[in-house]
């Protein structure tokens, strides 16, 4: 197949968790004989071959637009030009996958005007990640459904956030599908970067590490407000906060809390970088309230480390309680604060559910087998099967 | 020819109409006239033997008419390849003001055709007074940029355009509207842009051959 995918962010340019979503995908597709155009943003117009086979083209957007919404609609324009170039070089594309709201406009405007059908993932959704409380945030919230009613097939990433999306846009049960996320494990085995553990904590200290944006979705404040029930059990417990956003205002918490040095905020980690800190944690803890996948889970069970998350969202069926981590009440400091507490007095029982992880990520969340389940999709929306 | 409306009285759905009327009776031209409906329907109507205005529907509304019109446009792209397919009988692609010139430029991309603008204003004109002025005014830049011959109706839209988007004034067509026969000047360059783009297209036929 010959695959057009729109994402505005990919690597080396991150924000979130698309652009390793869509590099593993772009590549394990690759592996398997499709070829892969991405469209993506760039600081200057380029188009390269990267080490996996994926061709990616590079688009400069604008720096007049006053927000998001409008920087992304002036891109997709970009990108609609880029494919209609495309198209008449290779010959034509069998469909174009857009990736969240942000692609929503150069999707639809590909689809419409090359005539191909449209595949769009929604890897979260604006009512999970705010709420809709003004005209911006509304039209996000649109802007999602118009990816799904535009779309001739809906990928989301979590089973529960599949139900989510169907509820909260109509989406007929026919058109919508599950495929979760992925994990590379071989990152996680072979290390390229490394992080050096003596400048996250003393020999003695066990780490408990959280990963990701800090935002009020992420949880962090129930995690921090259970850090003092846990150092009063368990001094050896650190706390190292990896993950850019509101800094000061954890911060701020943490010092209010009293935690002292028993809290390190690292600020925003390179993804090149974190194989190598999940290997120096000891425990890894989600504590969202709202989360579409996690894949942090994933990662911490590549890494052979147990995760404590909440029972939300894709961590319901990405963690299994007391095998390969604990579930906790979501927003609920003393659920996680007794959860961490079991992990950190059994260091045999962490190490299992460590294994048990990894070979489940093996066995389950391969992105070959991703990318085989997206084929699938794929070859329904073009009459293959 | 792509309009944002098509309503009596509004000043470019006149001028759609002037010109249209003008290269269906005088030229024997065939109009299609693209322009945003409703939320919710879509419809055809012939206005003349020749002249037919389709209006699409888009059905959500945005925070801001620059998001709302860039939208829209994905609609117009979807009319005019589906026209363009039923009918294989377009010349030319005219769009008014930036709010029709992605859709515009995409086709002429996609349906090799040539494409030509009206602007009947520039964002500067108007008073640059929202959030959104900047980046229309990219995009009325980007529509001088990417379309070879740009129709001004008035000295001060020309100046405008010469002076707050350098546009080169060879690049621009006036052809005044308060003053007779400027429906002639536009169908006059209408029928040499399509000449020229027969001729090329003829020759490129012929090399190919050789």
């Amino acid at each position: 197949m010959k695959i057009l995918m729109a994402t505005w962010e990919f690597p080396p340019y991150k924000v979130g968790g698309i652009a390793s979503h869509c590099e593993d995908l772009s590549r394990a597709l690759t592996q398997l004989g499709h070829a892969v155009h991405i469209l993506t943003y760039g600081h200057e117009d380029s188009t390269s071959t990267n080490k996996d086979g994926v061709v990616v083209h590079r688009l400069h957007s604008t720096d007049k637009a006053p927000d998001t919404a409008s920087w992304a609609q002036y891109l997709g324009l970009r990108m609609e030009q880029k494919a209609v170039s495309l198209f008449r070089e290779h010959g034509g594309f069998d469909l174009v996958h857009a990736h969240d709201w942000m692609m929503v406009p150069a999707g639809v405007g590909i689809k419409k005007l090359l005539g191909i059908p449209l595949v769009f993932t929604l890897h979260s959704t604006e009512a999970g990640r705010s709420s809709i409380h003004d005209s911006y945030t509304k039209m996000i919230n649109d802007l999602e459904w118009l990816g799904t009613f535009e779309s001739a097939k809906t990928i989301t990433v979590g089973a529960d956030f599949c139900d989510e999306v169907r509820h909260l846009f109509n989406v007929p049960q026919e058109k919508i599908h599950y495929i979760p996320n992925g994990v590379d494990v071989s990152k996680f085995d072979k290390l390229k970067y490394f992080v050096d553990r003596n400048d996250y904590a003393a020999s003695w200290e066990k780490i408990i590490l959280f990963v990701g944006r800090l935002t009020h979705q992420k949880g962090l404040e129930f995690l921090l407000s259970a850090a003092p029930e846990v150092l009063k059990h368990h001094p050896e417990a650190k706390f190292v906060i990896a993950g850019g956003g509101d800094i000061d205002y954890y911060k701020s918490m943490a010092y209010r809390l009293g935690l002292g040095g028993k809290a390190l905020f690292t600020g925003y980690v390179d993804q090149d970088f974190l194989p190598s800190l999940y290997s120096t944690a000891d425990i890894v803890v989600a504590p969202s309230i709202y989360e579409p996948f996690g894949i942090v889970a994933l990662e911490s069970s590549a890494a052979r480390k147990p995760i404590v998350g909440s029972y939300t969202g894709g961590l319901k069926e990405t963690i299994i309680h007391e095998w390969n981590g604990l579930h906790t009440y979501p927003a609920n400091w003393q659920s996680i604060a007794h959860q961490l507490n079991r992990v950190l007095s059994d260091d045999s029982w962490a190490d299992w559910m460590g294994q048990n992880g990894r070979s489940r990520v093996e066995r389950e969340y391969s992105w070959e087998k991703i990318a085989y389940w997206t084929i699938g999709v794929y070859g329904q929306v073009i009459g293959l099967w | 020819m792509l309009a944002r409306e098509f309503n009596h009285g509004e000043p470019v759905s006149d001028y759609c109409k002037a010109l249209a009327m003008f290269l269906t009776s005088k030229k024997g031209w065939t109009v299609d006239l693209v322009v945003f409906g409703s939320l919710t329907h879509s419809s055809d109507e012939t206005l003349s033997e020749n002249f037919h205005v389709h209006r699409v529907p888009f059905p959500i509304h945005t925070d801001s008419y620059f998001n709302w019109m860039m939208l829209v446009n994905n609609e117009f792209k979807l009319k005019g390849r589906e026209l363009y397919t039923k009918k294989r009988a377009f010349d030319i692609i005219h769009a008014n003001d930036w709010s029709t010139a992605p859709a515009a430029i995409s086709l002429s991309k996609y349906l090799e055709l040539p494409v030509t603008m009206t602007l009947h204003s520039t964002e500067n004109q108007r008073g640059f007074g929202t959030p959104h002025s900047s980046i229309i005014s990219t995009m009325e830049w980007f529509a001088c940029f990417e379309i070879p011959k740009i129709i001004v109706s008035s000295n001060d839209t020309l100046n405008s355009l010469k002076y707050d988007l350098g546009v080169p004034e060879g690049k621009m067509l006036l052809a005044r509207t308060y003053e007779a026969g400027w429906e002639r000047i536009i169908a006059d360059y209408f029928e040499s842009v399509v000449s020229a783009s027969a001729n090329a297209k003829k020759k490129e036929e012929d090399a190919a051959r050789k």
